[in-house]
């Protein structure tokens, strides 16, 4: 259990530095002005979930993956943190809407009889789970590459900027960044507590020492909000938050965000159409179907 | 007589449960002063530090900074806060409480930020106050990936933007590594040189003589107050409150009893180099035996 909550622990923190290392890197994106790569990336995220036919989804996904290229995201763990997430939710969701139960249509492969009806895989149900999973796929790809090149604090100071609500930025920040307190505590109290143990502990030992571990990271938690608070109020916090940022954008942020945004809305258009002949010769001519 | 910049009269506080945490406090701070309150765990310390920085409200008694007295209704009135807000600075005893946002920079403009200084004023100050700790080269940095040593410097750096004229230290020096200790001390020193009233709450007596002019031990009130001498040659005094003399007094009561007798005991790595050197010229004068001068040795 200690080992399984620490290792957990453990993932969670290296992952978030590897974010912060990839958002530190000489890449298009985290050259960009980060309220930029903030439109962008949400504009492209947007016109995913919009579409309907999968070719254009995967055009989405080459985007990204091209984004993620020029922007010096490892591409093996860019891949790893979208498409082995993915595909497992989506079928978890998903596997009733690839039956006849909800979704009616021609049969694909061997039927089931069970209680007197019969259950099989339909086609409409398979096409309509890998259009989820193609579209969820990218929404994510893109989310994933928002987070990983823009760098949380940059992201604030662009929503910020943006003017989303003070409040709202300044309970975000604070809750990512005790987030991680919060991890640092809890791993250390796992493993303190792992220190004074011997032997594997039975399952009545593991649920009270579980909830006496919540317990204590209750009080703590509790108790660190109202020092936070005090903190924040002796620095002249009065219930009105401010938030200050230093960006500046140039005419080359805009050019790049414009045009990719218009490449994608002209994907969508085609999509909107209905017009598969012209998605497929939009494929062709980016050379994308010899990938 | 200029008046006190920080006066208390039978101030008390209790907490919710009804248990005193202050009890009957009397307590004049002069403008420019060091003090350092020592006392042991659950002296009241830290609350009277929260009461001071007015975070907290006197449950009776009066408070008085600087000539205006702060009650349960400054809170209400927004003028008077920040007024205090600007006068009077706290640093944490947990950077983790003090260093609140996701940036090194964000947490140290703050304070200016809140205040309502104009942009130039904040970013102005909020460079200064880098530069001033050397710690510039952190700014960009998340506050809960630094050590023990870069979080407390970057607490301190975001009081210190606010350049206030009156700094509390809450137990400065805890669990800081000994180089990190003694920029602490050497900033405590060099605040009081610049004339800031500085109070600080610690358990470190070795640190106390080398920045305060006065010691307060409290225990719930104030149990003694006078100079560090004074206060640390108390032996009945220390001991009644848990507390220890520095470990350099203690290495000289023991050179003493095996005949290093020096003129005073000395609390404090400088005064202890004046006892030797000045012993040291004795004993010379009386063997007559030039004093050889200090080379260091070579590997």
């Amino acid at each position: 259990m200690f080992e399984r909550l620490l290792s957990q622990v453990t993932k969670v923190i290296r992952q978030s530095l590897e974010m912060e290392t990839i958002s530190r890197r000489d890449g298009v994106l985290q050259r960009l002005d980060p309220r930029f790569v903030f439109i962008l990336l949400l504009s492209l995220v947007v016109i995913s979930v919009l579409l309907r036919n999968p070719l254009s989804m995967f055009l989405m996904i080459v985007l990204s993956l091209i984004l993620a290229a020029l922007s010096k995201v490892p591409l093996g763990w860019y891949l790893k943190r979208v498409w082995l997430f993915v595909p497992l939710f989506s079928v978890a969701i998903l596997v009733p809407s690839m039956t006849n139960l909800v979704t009616a249509g021609h049969a694909f492969g061997p039927s089931i009889h069970l209680f007197g009806s019969t259950l099989y895989l339909t086609k409409e149900g398979l096409a309509y789970a890998a259009a989820f999973t193609l579209r969820v796929g990218a929404a994510v790809s893109l989310s994933i590459l928002m987070v990983a090149t823009i760098g949380w604090s940059r992201l604030m100071a662009a929503l910020a900027q943006l003017r989303f609500p003070p409040s709202f930025v300044i309970i975000l920040d604070m809750t990512y960044r005790y987030i991680h307190l919060l991890l640092d505590t809890v791993a250390n109290m796992f493993m303190a507590r792992k220190s004074r143990m011997v032997g594997r502990p039975s399952k009545a030992e593991i649920r009270e020492i579980g909830g006496s571990s919540v317990t204590n990271l209750f009080n703590k938690s509790y108790r660190m909000s109202e020092n936070v608070y005090q903190a924040m109020l002796s620095r002249g916090y009065t219930g009105k938050p401010r938030v200050m940022s230093d960006l500046r954008a140039s005419k080359v942020d805009a050019v790049f965000t414009i045009a990719v945004i218009s490449f994608a809305v002209v994907v969508l258009v085609f999509d909107w159409s209905g017009s598969s002949t012209a998605l497929h010769n939009l494929v062709a001519y980016l050379g994308v179907g010899s990938w | 007589m200029t008046s006190p910049i920080i006066s208390l009269r039978d101030v008390r506080y209790r907490y919710p449960d009804g248990n005193a945490a202050i009890d009957g406090l009397d307590l004049d701070i002069e403008q420019g002063e060091a003090v350092a309150i020592v006392g042991p765990n659950g002296a009241g310390k830290s609350t009277l530090l929260h009461l001071i920085a007015g975070l907290i409200p006197v449950s009776d008694g009066k408070l008085t900074i600087d000539g205006k007295e702060i009650d349960k209704r400054s809170v209400d009135r927004p003028n008077e806060l920040e007024w205090l807000r600007r006068k009077l600075g706290i640093i944490f005893q947990d950077s983790d409480v003090a260093l609140f946002n996701s940036t090194v920079w964000n947490d140290v403009v703050f304070g200016p930020l809140h205040m309502g200084l104009p942009v130039e004023e904040v970013r102005a100050r909020g460079n200064r106050a880098l530069e001033r700790l050397g710690i510039s080269h952190l700014r960009d940095r998340a506050p809960y990936r630094l050590s023990g040593g870069e979080k407390r410097k970057v607490s301190i750096a975001s009081v210190l933007s606010i350049e206030p004229e009156i700094l509390l230290f809450d137990e400065p020096t805890a669990d800081l590594d000994p180089r990190s200790r003694r920029m602490v001390v050497d900033l405590l020193k060099s605040m009081t040189a610049e004339g800031k009233t500085v109070i600080v709450a610690t358990h470190d007596v070795n640190a106390v003589p080398d920045f305060a002019d006065r010691i307060i031990v409290l225990k719930r009130r104030v149990l003694a107050s006078g100079d560090v001498r004074t206060i640390l040659s108390d032996e009945d005094l220390l001991s009644a409150s848990e507390l220890d003399v520095p470990e350099v007094a203690r290495l000289f009561r023991v050179l003493s009893s095996i005949g290093y007798v020096t003129d005073e005991l000395p609390f404090c790595i400088d005064e202890a180099v004046d006892q030797i050197r000045k012993r040291s010229d004795r004993v010379h004068v009386h063997s007559n035996v030039p004093e050889r001068p200090m080379t260091e040795s070579k590997p």
